[in-house]
C-alpha cells in the first residue's frame, strides 16, 4: 500500500477522497509573480538593484555573476547566493537563511536569521547575523561587524523580525576546521564595506535611497565582538528595558552617548524575560520590581561596554519611556555573566 | 483540527514511544518542523551543529523526535541514530533545486540501510510558501521517488515549517503508517 498512500495516481478509490479532503494552502492561492524579478543570474560586469518595494519579503537567488556589484534595498525571505566570483553584493534584511555557495572573491554585506557558507573561498563579509553563523568547505572567509543605514531600512528589518541587537557576525562556527590554519577571521576594524564602491555605483542604483555603510548613523550597533580588547579601559553591563516602548529611537539615543564618551560595544543581546530571571539576573531588590513591569512588557537588551564607564555613568541621557541599568564597579562582571549566560542558554538551537 | 487534538488522539489509539528520526540536506528546515511539531517558537533558530531532540508527549503516548544535522561533514553520523527508528521523516527545501541531485543521493542511500529497511518515510517538501519553491510531484519525478521507494509505506507531503501549513497533515499520514505497522 505504500506506494498507493505516497504517489497515489494509480487508485482512483484513493485519487477521488485525496481530492475530496484536499487542505487548501496558502500557496494555492499565491498572487502570480515572475521569479525572473527575484534573482540575478548569469550578469557579466555589470552594476543592478532592486529598489525598496520591489522584492517585498520573497526569496532572492542570485546566481552565476561575475564582476558585478549587485544590490537588495529591500526585505528578503531568503537569500542563495551561487556560483559568483568577484563580485560586491548588499541585500537587505532576510527573514530566513542567508545560504552563500561555490562563491570565489565575494564582498558582501548582509543581516539575517542565520547566514551559512559551503564551498566558497575569500569571502569577505560584512555580517549581522542574529544566530551563530557557520561555514563549511570553505576558506579565506573574513568577517566584519555589519555597519549600514538608508531611509526605509528600519521598517524593512521590522517586518524582517530579524533582531536589531542579536548578533553572531563574530562567532562562526567551522564544520570543517583543519589543522594549524584557520579558515575564517576577522577583518581589520577600520574595514569599511564602502571601500568596494564608488559614489556612482550607489547613485547609479538609486539616487534617492541615500545608502551609508557607515558606523556614525549605522541602523546596527558596531560590536566589536572576538576582537582584542587591547586593555580598552573597564567594562560593565549595559541594560535597556524597552517595556511598552516599540521602537528603537531612545536605544540609538544612548547608543550614541556610548560612542560619544569612548566607549564601544563588545557583544549586544535582545531578549524577553519573566519576573524570576529578571530576579537571578539583576538581583532581588526594589529596582528589580520596576524592572520587572517593564520586562513583562517588552524585550531586555543587554550590552557589554568597554572604555571609560566612569564618564558614561555621568553623562547617561534622560530617555523617554525606557528604563536604563548600568552595572557597577562591583556588580559588572557577574551582571555580564548572568545575563550573556541566560540568553546564550535560553536561544541554544 | 489542530496538532494538540491530533496529539491527542495518537494518545487514544497508540499506547507507545514513537522514536522519528528527522533527515535531510542543511538548511531544509529540520529543525523548524521540529519546533513546529512541538509548538515552540521559531523566530531564533541556529544551525545546528550536532542534534536536538524533542518529546512531543500525552500521557501514555510519546513522540520522540531526533533532528540530526545536515551538514556534508556530518552526514556520516547519521548512521549512530538509525536504531529502532519507527518512522523517517525527510526534509526537503523545496526551493533548492541546485541540490535536488545531492539530497535525492542522500535520501536513497538512506534507503539502502539496513537499519532502516521497511521504516515508513515521509517526505516533507518544505518550504512551499516561498516563490521559487518546487511542487512535490515535480520533486517526486526529479527524484525518481516511485522507482527508488519499494518494499515501504511512503509519502510526499507539501509543507510550509515557517507558517506552519502542512505539518499535520503530514503527521495523520505518519501516524496512519504506525497503525499498519501495528496489525502486521
Amino acid at each position: 500500500m505504500g506506494n498507493l498512500l505516497g504517489f497515489c495516481y494509480k487508485s482512483e478509490t484513493v485519487l477521488q477522497k485525496e481530492e475530496d479532503t484536499k487542505p487548501v494552502f496558502s500557496w494555492d492561492k499565491r498572487e502570480d509573480l515572475d521569479p525572473a524579478d527575484y534573482c540575478f543570474e548569469d550578469l557579466e560586469g555589470v552594476t543592478r538593484g532592486k529598489l525598496p518595494g520591489q522584492i517585498n519579503g520573497q526569496q532572492f537567488s542570485i546566481e552565476n555573476c561575475k564582476d558585478c556589484i549587485l544590490f537588495v534595498l529591500d526585505n528578503v525571505a531568503s537569500l542563495t547566493v551561487d556560483d559568483c566570483t568577484n563580485c560586491v553584493i548588499f541585500i537587505g534584511p532576510s527573514k530566513g537563511s542567508v545560504f552563500i555557495r561555490d562563491c570565489t572573491d565575494v564582498k558582501l554585506a548582509v543581516c539575517c536569521q542565520q547566514f551559512r557558507t559551503r564551498d566558497c573561498k575569500r569571502i569577505d563579509t560584512y555580517l549581522h547575523s542574529n544566530t551563530q553563523p557557520i561555514i563549511e568547505s570553505s576558506v579565506g572567509m573574513k568577517f566584519a561587524c555589519l555597519q549600514i543605514n538608508y531611509p526605509l531600512l528600519a521598517d524593512q528589518v521590522k517586518s524582517s523580525g530579524v533582531s536589531l541587537f542579536n548578533n553572531e557576525w563574530s562567532n562562526i562556527y567551522d564544520f570543517t576546521p583543519v589543522e594549524h590554519n584557520s579558515n575564517f577571521s576577522l577583518l581589520p576594524e577600520t574595514a569599511k564595506f564602502d571601500t568596494y564602491l564608488t559614489e556612482e555605483h550607489i547613485s547609479s542604483i538609486s539616487s534617492s535611497n541615500k545608502v551609508a555603510f557607515s558606523s556614525h548613523n549605522s541602523l546596527f550597533p558596531l560590536t566589536v565582538g572576538t576582537h582584542s580588547r587591547d586593555g580598552f579601559g573597564n567594562t560593565a553591563l549595559l541594560s535597556v528595558f524597552l517595556g511598552q516602548v516599540d521602537d528603537y529611537v531612545e536605544v540609538h539615543k544612548l547608543l550614541k552617548t556610548v560612542q560619544n564618551c569612548e566607549c564601544r560595544l563588545r557583544r549586544s543581546k535582545e531578549t524577553r524575560m519573566n519576573t524570576d530571571t529578571v530576579i537571578r539576573i539583576y538581583g532581588e531588590s526594589e529596582r528589580s520590581q520596576n524592572f520587572n513591569k517593564f520586562a513583562k512588557d517588552g524585550p531586555v537588551i543587554g550590552f557589554e561596554v568597554e572604555g571609560d564607564i566612569d564618564t558614561l555613568r555621568s553623562t547617561l541621557p534622560e530617555l523617554q519611556g525606557v528604563l536604563v541599568y548600568l552595572s557597577t564597579d562591583k556588580t559588572s562582571s557577574k551582571d555580564i555573566n548572568n545575563f550573556f549566560n541566560y540568553v546564550d542558554m535560553t536561544m541554544s538551537t | 483540527m489542530g496538532l494538540l487534538s491530533l496529539l491527542r488522539k495518537f494518545q487514544k489509539e497508540a499506547d507507545r514511544e514513537v522514536r522519528i528520526l528527522l533527515l535531510g540536506l542543511d538548511n531544509a528546515g529540520k529543525t523548524t518542523i521540529l519546533k513546529a511539531l512541538a509548538d515552540e517558537d521559531i523566530t531564533h533558530i541556529m544551525p545546528t551543529q550536532g542534534f536536538n531532540i524533542k518529546s512531543v508527549a500525552t500521557t501514555g503516548f510519546k513522540l520522540n523526535v531526533w533532528d540530526i544535522g545536515g551538514q556534508k561533514k556530518i552526514r556520516p553520523y547519521w548512521k549512530n541514530y538509525f536504531e529502532n527508528t519507527d518512522v523517517l521523516i525527510y526534509v526537503i527545501d523545496s526551493t533548492d533545486k541546485k541540490r535536488f541531485d545531492e539530497t535525492g543521493v542522500e535520501l536513497l542511500e538512506l534507503l539502502e540501510e539496513e537499519k532502516l529497511s521497511k521504516v515508513p518515510v515521509l517526505i516533507y517538501a518544505n518550504k512551499q510558501d516561498l516563490l521559487k519553491s518546487v511542487k512535490p510531484s515535480e520533486i517526486a519525478t526529479a527524484l525518481q521517488l516511485s522507482s527508488a521507494i519499494r518494499d515501504r509505506q511512503w509519502q510526499i507531503q507539501a509543507c510550509s515549517a515557517l507558517t506552519k501549513e502542512g505539518i499535520k497533515d503530514g503527521m495523520e499520514w505518519v501516524y496512519s503508517s504506525l497503525g499498519a505497522q501495528k496489525k502486521k
